[in-house]
């Protein structure tokens, strides 16, 4: 029989009451009450050039579309732009959007509406690689080669004859 | 996972009809107002569903295209 293990992924309880009633943007009144308001808002979102970019980029690295929908989503939400449940609603539409998009600028991309998807991510495969090559660098220490040490020339020291009229005489001098 | 909603409510969209006439104003929380003056009584869903419709056509013919 499989344990039921304790999950540790939810907020710790009272979380949300750190902070007094209507401090937070989501607790308060949403900017748009309206699903129609809502589509709109995030179509004028799309079309500012940057976002429809950096949306294109997110696709081609190979984030399913139905997680990118659901962030933006819950990211409004916490903005307090729209409630839950407008959210939700908008949902699908919002994926429709990001999918057009992306048939638009002939990028490939991943739905995310296959269930059960198993497969392997790209995103694992390089980070196992980058682990590995951590640890095979870790095991193997760098060889360090012997420094010759090369004999110091001891260097002449010059020693300067005192000059002027109060110098000592020496042996030599005057 | 955090993508089921997301997915759960596109396929719930797929799968919806709304083509069939819907009752105007027979609801019980349906405000008088509309009642009396028959106006059409959308639901936010139904809004949602009527532009996730027009935007999957759009993609259909966009991808006809290519």
């Amino acid at each position: 029989m499989d344990k039921i293990e304790p999950t540790f992924d939810a907020p710790i309880a009272g979380m949300s009451l750190t902070h007094e009633l209507g401090a937070r943007p989501w607790q308060s009144a949403a900017q748009y009450s309206n699903v129609d308001e809502v589509i709109q808002y995030y179509i004028e979102k799309f079309q500012i050039e940057d976002a429809e970019k950096s949306l294109l980029d997110v696709l081609e690295m190979g984030v399913p579309v139905s997680i990118i929908a659901n962030t933006l989503q819950l990211s409004s939400v916490m903005e307090g732009v729209h409630s839950i449940d407008t959210g939700l609603l908008v949902l699908p539409v919002l994926m429709e959007l990001i999918m057009y998009i992306g048939d638009k600028n002939k990028v490939k991309y991943d739905s995310g509406l296959k269930r059960g998807n198993t497969g392997v991510r790209s995103s694992l495969v390089a980070r196992a690689i980058k682990e590995f090559k951590e640890e095979k660098g870790k095991e193997e220490p760098v060889k360090e080669e012997p420094v010759k040490e090369e004999p110091v020339k001891e260097e002449q020291v010059m020693v300067e004859e005192p000059k002027g009229l109060m110098a000592r005489r020496t042996e030599s001098g005057i | 996972m955090i993508n089921n909603r997301a997915v759960d409510m596109y396929e719930k969209y797929i799968k919806m009809n709304f083509d069939k006439p819907m009752p105007k104003g027979k609801g019980l929380l349906t405000p008088m107002k509309i009642v009396k003056n028959k106006e059409a009584n959308e639901q936010p869903i139904q809004v949602a569903h009527r532009i996730f419709k027009t935007l999957v056509e759009a993609r259909k013919e966009l991808n006809g295209q290519n």
